[in-house]
């Protein structure tokens, strides 16, 4: 179920209606969490069994945690809690390494569970939700979070809450992955007249803008980056698509993550900030910052700290940099381009680094500072070629198009395609601009411009596609 | 928010006030194939009903080479570039008034029926003319920056604007690369090599007979036919299945060779399958033996 889906509007109502129709927290909670099972289950009803699965692992290993007073069982428990999550995840985001050959030839016709197994399809928001548990048993073990210290819920209370925070349905499919310390001390009864409707509105304009006007829109621009058809595009046609694309992947991600926050604070919770205008960092660290917060912070707090961070000298800072950065790569999914992707990523957060402490990357002149920017911003953009073109050999083949094109230089570009794809970025441009100005725009100037953005919602929508990071 | 819903509700009458009372641009430019193919639904679905066609052409991208205006007052061309057949006999059946004649394209036969484009371009919302494709504001706007543009510089902004419909499609109709013409034709021979499944050809099979059998059943007399292709696909193992699926599935029905459209005419194409802009001319003049003569006299 896609949220620009006249279906989740209607399913969304319904929820809405019944929950907060319901008398108490109990009521709430089951109904928030059949409606998510419900929304989870609607394309592939049987990859509920494995979400499920997941469910009880982490449920049953972070609930012995809590209850446990040896520090020995708690860390076994934690353990194996962490290492079978991260197994289901690998196994089926990594499956196709090994035996593609063997689930081309025997499609639809699994034997047994092996087999079922083996042939499935990559479970929907599997990245998502292991992450969300592997937080939980995390902070549950550490004990530094105050929501978890002292705490003895009864099993019963425990799987419940957990099953509503790994199944929350507006953050289910693609985050924003939030950790298990801020979630669960938001469950508690919500009540209709608690609710901001102003904001929330605002978010559901300003996220249905970006994906449905914006991302949409461009992805019919970008389409053409797929091969074989860039080897028809002159290499002025093909720049202007790779800017197009980074433009469709920022208000496709951002555009889902808005949503998804608005539709959480409709529900009463607060879902964490994924992006803070990233194309206006002037560092690759700034960027991964300001870029899917949530992931880059879980992998800071769960991946970067605990290999030693930058506190165990330079070479060892550079290795984590590396490690951190590519296997944020291959957690997009089991793909050579993904790897380089997060290798380029890496690279880049090391090779600045050295410069971290430099006159250039303390100085406020506004030419330096926008030089940064788009160096970086053309940085990342080059990256996202690794995104759209998961065949890395159809990426290198784009390069050496662009390069040596077949159908026209620089110069020759389609001055339609240019336009739209002008167009539809410029959004992009304003919103990243607005967050300098955002304090002094008056009021009435805001909401006149969420009005606009409503229109083009009614009269410009692109055509209905799935989010981008649906697949991961 | 009630600044915004104000604000919402007076640009959705003044755009309307706008359309009603501005001539909009002699040619809807069009941003993409997807809304070419929104645009060439919604266009029939209200011909139907307003001054219904004769004869109805449906296919693919292939087919959208195929210029048939000069019979444009009885011959409609409902080409979804990406889409297929089937996506055309469904909105077929959506119109009010059936057409005497179908002539289907029977090259990609594989392909679903596209229930979001029918969706997106049949809504009750496309009644109303802000909704309807060609009236974006963006669209109107470049329609209006060919047009100004026209008057200074003829040659080069003009040809884009009319070939708009055409551009929007999958490559280019002329002016190739040998080289990336020969890789087209490489991939296309890959692909041919092959056979699709057997259950989905059947399953699409099914799918065509009940389309058909409902469209006879209102009156229209339904007939096929395969574009020509690049020489070498033509007998290679997937043409040869999807022509002899079509054979064998409906033995009654008029089948429009390649052969009889290319009339011994070299077919190059531009990638292996979509025609280059003199062979859709040459097939087009072929097709005419097959529409009706005078488009006057329907009237």
């Amino acid at each position: 179920m896609n949220y620009t889906d006249q279906v989740f509007i209607v399913f969304f109502l319904v929820t809405f209606s019944l929950y907060y129709l319901a008398s108490n927290v109990k009521q709430q909670l089951l109904i928030i969490i059949l409606a998510s099972l419900f929304f989870y289950a609607w394309e592939a009803p049987l990859l509920l069994v494995i979400f499920l699965c997941s469910w009880v692992i982490t449920g049953v290993s972070s609930w012995y945690v809590l209850s446990s007073a040896n520090k020995n069982k708690q860390k076994l428990a934690a353990f194996s809690g962490v290492i079978t999550n991260l197994l289901m995840l690998g196994f089926f985001k990594y499956k196709l390494l090994f035996v593609a050959d063997y689930i081309l030839s025997h499609q639809g016709t699994a034997q047994s569970i092996t087999d079922w197994l083996i042939l499935a399809p990559l479970p929907i928001g599997i990245s998502f939700y292991t992450f969300h548990g592997i937080s939980l048993l995390v902070d549950i073990y550490r004990g530094t979070a105050s929501v978890f210290v002292n705490r003895r819920p009864k099993i019963v209370e425990h799987l419940s809450e957990t099953l509503l925070y790994l199944v929350f349905f507006p953050q289910l499919i693609a985050g924003p992955i939030i950790k298990a310390k801020d979630f669960y001390p938001q469950v508690s009864r919500k009540r209709f007249g608690d609710i901001d409707f102003t904001s929330c509105f605002r978010l559901l304009i300003l996220g249905y803008f970006l994906k449905s006007v914006v991302a949409d829109n461009l992805s019919e621009q970008t389409f053409w980056i797929a091969y074989p058809y860039f080897q028809w595009r002159s290499s002025g046609d093909l720049l202007m698509m790779l800017y197009g694309y980074s433009a469709q992947i920022f208000a496709d991600f951002a555009g889902y993550s808005i949503i998804a926050i608005g539709l959480g604070k409709l529900l009463g919770y607060n879902l964490p900030e994924n992006f803070n205008f990233p194309y206006l960092s002037s560092s690759i660290s700034e960027f991964w910052k300001r870029w899917h917060i949530s992931l880059s912070s879980w992998l800071r707090d769960y991946l970067y700290i605990p290999l030693g961070g930058n506190k165990a000298g330079n070479v060892r800072t550079y290795i984590n940099l590396l490690v951190v950065m590519v296997l944020g790569g291959l957690w997009h999914g089991a793909a050579l381009s993904f790897l380089v992707w997060g290798l380029w990523h890496g690279l880049g957060l090391a090779l600045e680094r050295p410069w971290i402490n430099s006159r250039i990357y303390a100085s406020n002149n506004f030419a330096v500072t926008f030089t940064r920017v788009f160096i970086v911003f053309n940085f990342v953009t080059i990256g996202w070629l690794f995104f759209k073109l998961q065949d890395f050999s159809q990426a290198l083949g784009f390069m050496k198009t662009l390069v040596h094109p077949e159908a026209g230089g620089i110069l020759a570009i389609n001055n339609d395609a240019a336009f739209y794809i002008l167009s539809f970025s410029v959004p992009v441009v304003v919103y990243h601009l607005f967050s300098k100005f955002k304090n002094s725009i008056p009021r009435f100037l805001k909401d006149s411009m969420y009005g606009v953005m409503l229109f083009l919602i009614l009269t410009s929508p692109g055509p209905s596609k799935p989010f981008i990071y649906f697949q991961f | 928010m009630r600044i915004t819903f104000a604000v919402t509700l007076c640009l959705l009458i003044a755009f309307s006030v706008f359309l009603k009372f501005t001539p909009k641009p002699a040619k809807p430019t069009l941003q993409s194939q997807w809304a070419n193919n929104q645009y060439l639904v919604e266009k029939y679905l209200r011909t139907q009903s307003i001054n219904p066609v004769d004869t109805l052409i449906i296919g693919s991208s292939l087919t959208d080479r195929l210029d048939f205006s000069e019979k444009a007052n009885c011959v409609y061309r409902l080409s979804l570039s990406g889409d297929s057949s089937l996506t055309a006999l469904a909105v077929a059946m959506k119109s009010g008034k059936t057409p005497k004649n179908i002539w289907v394209e029977i090259n990609y036969p594989e392909r679903d029926v596209n229930l979001e484009l029918i969706r997106d371009a049949t809504g009750y919302s496309k009644a109303i003319p802000a909704f309807q494709i060609e009236n974006r504001p963006l669209s109107l706007a470049l329609g209006y920056l060919h047009q100004a543009a026209a008057r200074f510089n003829p040659p080069h902004i003009i040809g884009d604007a009319e070939q708009q419909e055409a551009k929007t499609d999958t490559q280019p109709t002329s002016n190739i690369n040998e080289t990336v013409r020969q890789n087209a034709i490489a991939l296309q021979t890959g692909i041919y090599k092959g056979q699709l499944q057997s259950n989905i050809l059947l399953e699409r099979m099914d799918k065509y007979m009940h389309f058909i059998k409902e469209l006879e059943s209102k009156g229209a007399i339904v007939g096929f036919f395969e574009l020509p292709i690049y020489p070498n696909l033509r007998e290679l193992p997937r043409a040869v299945q999807v022509r002899e699926a079509f054979k064998k599935y409906f033995p009654q029905h008029q089948l429009i060779s390649f052969a009889d459209l290319s009339n011994g005419l070299t077919i190059k194409t531009s990638d292996g399958v979509h025609l280059q802009e003199n062979e859709a001319s040459a097939v087009v003049k072929n097709f005419d033996f097959y529409l009706p003569a005078n488009c006057n006299l329907l009237r």
